[in-house]
């Protein structure tokens, strides 16, 4: 899903290379091939999809800005992963230093809008809300690993190249983050209530079998 | 006791060797720590994997970098207006006094009212859209919600200018618009400007899309599934914007043959202004 197979079409490399080489068109067939997972992973980490959406848009326009730069060292898609999981971070900073720096504060004066600019995605799908709110409670430092390995099935491998620390911090930090998820969702674990005895086994898909 | 946590999260979810596993399993079996978070990392992964893969993805997702790679003829400063290096949100909304976007609000929720109150809550487009959208269809490739192409006027306009807009797809409710293609000015379109304004076209569907998708999120009345007979973008007094044309389905159902103008804001999709033009 996140390479094209030599059937499908140019791959993002090759784009970039028309790209630079006047080809304008082919930007937007990288905008196209990646938009839907860029705002996916900005939706995850941010838990808000206004917030989302901005994170979005800058990420996607400061991959057009710096995609001179792209040397192909690494993968367009570990490159564009790792912009979303940036601007991602940028929102959260911002939305931390309070609503002053959100525009969206001055419109807050008589006129009422006349609807709303973003759809709520996460009301669309039933079920969702639990865990996309749960996401917001974990803790910022975990939650970027916590996305690229659960949400977005990458290897830790890809994940330690997008975020650009060792292997073994992403481990511990995806680890980490599934607890706190987990206790964000009141979720019991399967055994809690099981004593000393059989250890429990990791029921879900193997990352080896992807 | 250390805890093996670098080793837990590949033991959750599978990608542990036979040797390490072994080791964990030694471990589990005398901490009751361990034991409870490999339970709880376990039930969050399956959680985490129950999320919907695709989400619904906001249709203008792209526009401004679309916009920036495809604006061959200005700088990457100027097409957004200043500041567009800043980060967070997009440019547009934060170039603008609070004052100026107040008052624009308010002008267009007038023209809003005004056009639901005269458009009627039956009339949103159902009957003709179909018909719209065939006539759509048989101008444009894909589905019938094609809109097309996306002009890009180097243009600031008013209130009073738009009703110009109309001018290149009057009378051509029927069928494909008449829009000027690559760089070709466009005489008269601007209403009482003395020289010709030059358009050219951003052929990236997804840019079209986006514009068709960021007008019907601003103006969910009064269009309801038409297709535009013309999309343009634009400054509207000095804020990036989108502009519709498309018919306009008065009282009655017919309209009488007029168009109307829909403009909303390229940074949030909300309405600047709209018009009801005369045939």
């Amino acid at each position: 899903m996140s390479r094209r197979a030599d059937g499908d079409g140019p791959k993002d490399e090759e784009l970039v290379r028309r790209f630079r080489e006047g080809d304008r068109g082919a930007f937007g067939t990288l905008v196209e091939r990646h938009r839907d997972r860029v705002y996916r992973v900005c939706l995850r980490i941010t838990g808000d999809a206004e917030e989302a959406l901005d994170a979005s848009q800058e990420a996607l326009l400061s991959a057009l800005r710096n995609l001179d730069r792209f040397r192909g060292d690494a993968a367009f898609t570990t490159w564009i992963h790792r912009i979303a999981v940036n601007a991602s971070y940028d929102r959260l900073r911002a939305r931390a230093r309070g609503p002053m720096l959100h525009a969206v504060a001055d419109d807050e004066g008589p006129m009422p809008e006349p609807g709303p600019p973003v759809p709520d995605h996460a009301d669309a799908v039933a079920g969702a809300t639990d865990v996309g709110a749960a996401l917001a409670a974990v803790p910022e430092e975990f939650r970027a690993a916590l996305v690229l390995a659960d949400v977005e099935d990458l290897s830790y491998d890809e994940i330690s190249r997008i975020l650009e620390v060792p292997v073994g911090t992403v481990k511990s930090r995806v680890h980490r983050g599934r607890v706190a998820l987990a206790r964000a969702m009141g979720l019991g674990g399967a055994d809690t209530a099981r004593d000393a005895g059989e250890p429990t086994r990791g029921p879900t898909t193997s990352k080896d079998e992807r | 006791m250390t805890h093996p946590e670098e080793l837990l999260a590949g033991y959750v979810d599978g990608s542990l060797g036979p040797d390490e596993r072994a080791e964990v399993d030694a471990h589990l079996a005398t901490c009751g720590r361990c034991r409870e978070e490999v339970a709880l990392a376990a039930s969050a992964r399956s959680s985490l994997g129950e999320l919907p893969r695709s989400v619904t993805v906001p249709g203008e997702l792209g526009a401004p970098a679309l916009e920036e790679a495809t604006d061959a003829r200005r700088p990457a400063a100027d097409a957004d207006g200043p500041g567009d290096a800043s980060p967070g949100r997009p440019a547009a909304a934060l170039d603008h006094p609070r004052w100026y976007r107040w008052a624009g609000a308010a002008a267009a929720a007038a023209a809003v009212v005004l056009a639901i109150a005269v458009i009627g809550p039956a009339l949103t487009g159902i009957g003709n859209g179909g018909e719209q959208r065939a006539a759509g269809e048989a101008g444009a490739a894909g589905g019938g919600e094609e809109p097309p192409v996306l002009e890009r006027l180097a243009a600031d306009l008013t209130a009073e200018d738009l009703a110009a807009l109309v001018e290149p797809v009057r009378g051509t409710l029927a069928g494909a618009p008449e829009a000027d293609a690559g760089g070709e000015p466009v005489d008269g379109a601007i209403g009482g400007s003395a020289s010709a304004v030059e358009t050219n076209v951003i052929e990236a569907p997804a840019a079209r899309l986006a514009a068709a998708e960021c007008l019907r999120n601003a103006l969910t009345e009064g269009i309801g599934g038409a297709a535009p007979l013309r999309l343009v973008s634009l400054r509207f007094e000095g804020v990036p914007a989108y502009a519709g044309v498309y018919p306009w389905t008065g009282a009655g159902g017919d309209g009488g043959g007029r168009l109307q103008v829909v403009v909303a804001s390229r940074a949030d999709c909300t309405i600047l202004s709209a018009a009801v033009v005369e045939p």
